[in-house]
């Protein structure tokens, strides 16, 4: 057997690997979702029973399923990094370079599916309302939103999770490996950033960013940043 | 060739050496039990071996190479352990159609003949198996995988006595068709003795005996009779354990008595017999010290 | 052929007393086939190492032989060997043994005499 074809292999079957344990995540956040739609539509039944005229922005689905799948990513992403998620995944051949670089086509591709899952939502949520505007015969004040300001929604939100999303593992890797001596250092950090003022500087750093690139270009160096400060304690990390 | 070369493997966790200085040369194409009591220090060996953690000090080869974090090395050895070891939530045709990727000598087709054999419903979620059933699971993908290097962790856990039989004969049928080198781990050494060629005896994190089985079964013997005669007769003989009963007793000692001592004994009326490598395993790691205590 | 994991007899042993046993019941024949070792390691779950090292123990003997590429024979004459080295260890131990227990019992060579023409009127 050549080693190509090993590490082939290696890949192949982790990625089908980490994109089966995707599954249930993507089903919880889609149900969640769902669900928080299912919600809003009934109250605005109400209200609209209530005769009132509603207004709706119309991206309900898409700012809520954002958020939803944001945090679903980062419970996934921790719950990966967890000595039995770990174990089941050393269980085959693999080797910890390849295991680090599928976590971060992982994070990349994974949280770009949890987002096209709720872009395929959010017409859906749309169709409803028009067609509720349609029966009821009252309006239903709806933003429509362009495709170019949807595409630069998509691409901020996707920077955002991967950003996020690479951030929790890396700092979860030095969880895993130091446990909890880790906890004093983060202690000491979120401290300082605010007593040193430098809260503000991060917010407006990271999401008062006007220029699209530029923000997309810090949160992949973010990324870049937690995935190689990741690698470190998993370098040599046992798997039990 | 010796597949795996160990040389003062020493693994410590907090302030117990779960291994102790052990070295050993495992040779190729052999089934080799590793046997040990419960805690002897066999699984953290096994998984120095399969490079899932790391010795504290000391050196360890597999196929000429260092093992941790090392795929050339660890694509060609699969480690089963005794503990589940999938992911909880994957439906085993999930964590078959996984091995079938990983691994280059998936034999797919013998893997759906034990699935059949065993009767596992593949669309079931590894959780929901009992221990049975995972086991069963774990040993199809250590088998079907067809590793040159092939490590079973206490493979029988958990599964019926009919069952630990059926297995056997499968492994021992594959291995006769494709030659490979197998350790397998146990404290129940009576069950697996015919299936092995050498054995490893393991105590206390230190390597206690690395032989051929046949040498293991000839390695000891029994005088039983008089206690006072015996007692007089074994004085500078390596004795392994004695056991008393009023003025009557039981030596195991080591087997390499002259026929002139041989008949010596039969004409003193004391009987000797073999020692079942079971119970030779359990006198050379209970030091006797098991009934005079309680 | 019965092998027995309870006996303290060492497998390989076993092994080459069982060849021998079918062997004089006729199961195997001279000049025919006899099991080859990985016939034997597969009825019995048995390390195929061990299986070889008791048919090992009968090639030395004369028993049995090897045909290049046609596996273990029974050899010509295996039935009479066999049938003569258990006599031996019949006359040498066996009754040695059995004397011995009928000594410490209190048994008289005369009642044994009689026990044993009685046994083959049966």
């Amino acid at each position: 057997m050549n080693s190509k074809n090993t590490v082939k292999n290696a890949y192949k079957g982790l990625l089908l690997n980490f994109f089966i344990d995707l599954r249930s995540t993507a089903i919880v956040g889609g149900i969640i979702v769902i669900s928080i739609s299912v919600f809003d539509i009934i109250m605005t039944i109400i209200f609209l029973n209530l005769d009132e005229h509603i207004s709706n922005d119309g991206t309900g689905a898409l700012f809520t399923g954002a958020l939803v799948m944001f945090i679903a990513l980062l419970i996934h992403v921790i719950g990966s990094t967890s000595q039995n998620d770990m174990h089941s995944k050393f269980a085959f051949p693999i080797n910890r370079t390849i295991y680090a670089v599928s976590n971060f086509l992982f994070i990349l591709f994974g949280s770009f599916i949890l987002l096209a899952i709720v872009t395929i939502l959010a017409p859906v949520e749309m169709f409803l309302y028009g067609f509720l505007e349609l029966v009821t015969h009252k309006i239903i004040y709806l933003n429509q939103i362009t495709f170019h300001s949807f595409l630069v929604g998509f691409a901020a939100t996707w920077a955002y999770l991967l950003a996020f999303g690479s951030l929790t593992y890396g700092i979860f890797m030095y969880i895993r490996r130091y446990k909890l001596y880790t906890l004093p250092v983060i202690a000491i950090v979120i401290t300082s950033v605010f007593a040193f003022g430098w809260f503000g500087d991060i917010i407006r750093f990271f999401f008062l960013e006007d220029s699209l690139l530029l923000l997309i270009v810090k949160l992949l160096v973010i990324t870049i940043i937690s995935h190689i400060l990741g690698f470190i304690p998993l370098k040599r990390m046992e798997v039990q | 060739m010796d597949i795996i070369k160990a040389h003062e493997l020493t693994k410590q966790y907090k302030d117990v050496n779960a291994l102790d200085n052990f070295s050993i040369s495992i040779p190729k194409n052999k089934i080799i039990g590793l046997i040990g009591k419960n805690g002897a220090g066999k699984t953290t060996f096994l998984k120095t071996c399969a490079g899932r953690i790391r010795q504290t000090s000391g050196e360890i080869k597999i196929f000429d190479d260092k093992v941790f974090d090392n795929l050339n090395v660890l694509s060609k050895l699969v480690f089963v352990d005794e503990e589940s070891q999938y992911n909880s939530g994957y439906k085993v045709k999930e964590i078959i159609e996984m091995a079938n990727l990983y691994y280059e000598s998936w034999d797919g087709e013998f893997a759906d003949k034990l699935i059949k054999h065993f009767k596992l419903n593949t669309n079931k979620r590894y959780k929901k198996l009992s221990r049975g059933m995972k086991t069963q699971v774990n040993i199809i993908v250590g088998i079907c995988c067809r590793m040159p290097l092939t490590i079973l962790d206490e493979p029988t856990l958990g599964l019926d006595a009919a069952f630990r039989k059926d297995f056997y004969h499968i492994l021992l049928t594959d291995f006769i068709n494709h030659p490979r080198t197998i350790i397998i781990s146990s404290h129940l050494l009576n069950e697996i003795e015919m299936l092995l060629e050498e054995i490893i005896l393991i105590d206390d994190g230190k390597l206690l005996m690395h032989t051929s089985m046949e040498d293991f079964s000839n390695y000891s013997m029994m005088l039983s009779g008089n206690t006072t005669y015996l007692e007089s007769f074994t004085e500078g003989k390596e004795v392994i354990n004695i056991n008393s009963f009023v003025n009557t007793s039981e030596y195991i000692i080591k087997n390499n008595l002259s026929k002139k001592e041989i008949t010596e004994l039969k004409n003193n009326d004391i009987s000797i017999k073999s020692v079942s490598p079971q119970d030779l395993f359990i006198f050379l790691t209970s030091k006797g010290v098991l009934f005079d205590e309680f | 052929m019965i092998l027995s994991t309870e006996s303290t007899v060492p497998i390989y042993i076993q092994i080459a007393e069982g060849i021998e046993s079918d062997i004089i019941n006729g199961l195997l024949e001279e000049e025919k086939n006899a099991y080859s070792q990985y016939q034997i390691s597969k009825q019995f779950s048995i390390n195929p190492a061990t299986a070889a090292k008791g048919i090992n123990l009968l090639v030395y003997s004369g028993i049995l032989y090897k045909k290049r590429g046609l596996g273990m024979f029974v050899s010509k004459g295996a039935v009479d060997m066999i049938k003569n080295k258990r006599r031996e260890i019949f006359l040498s131990t066996t009754i040695s043994n059995f004397m011995q227990e009928a000594d410490k019992l209190g048994i008289t060579k005369a009642e044994l005499k009689r026990i044993i023409e009685e046994y083959k009127e049966i």
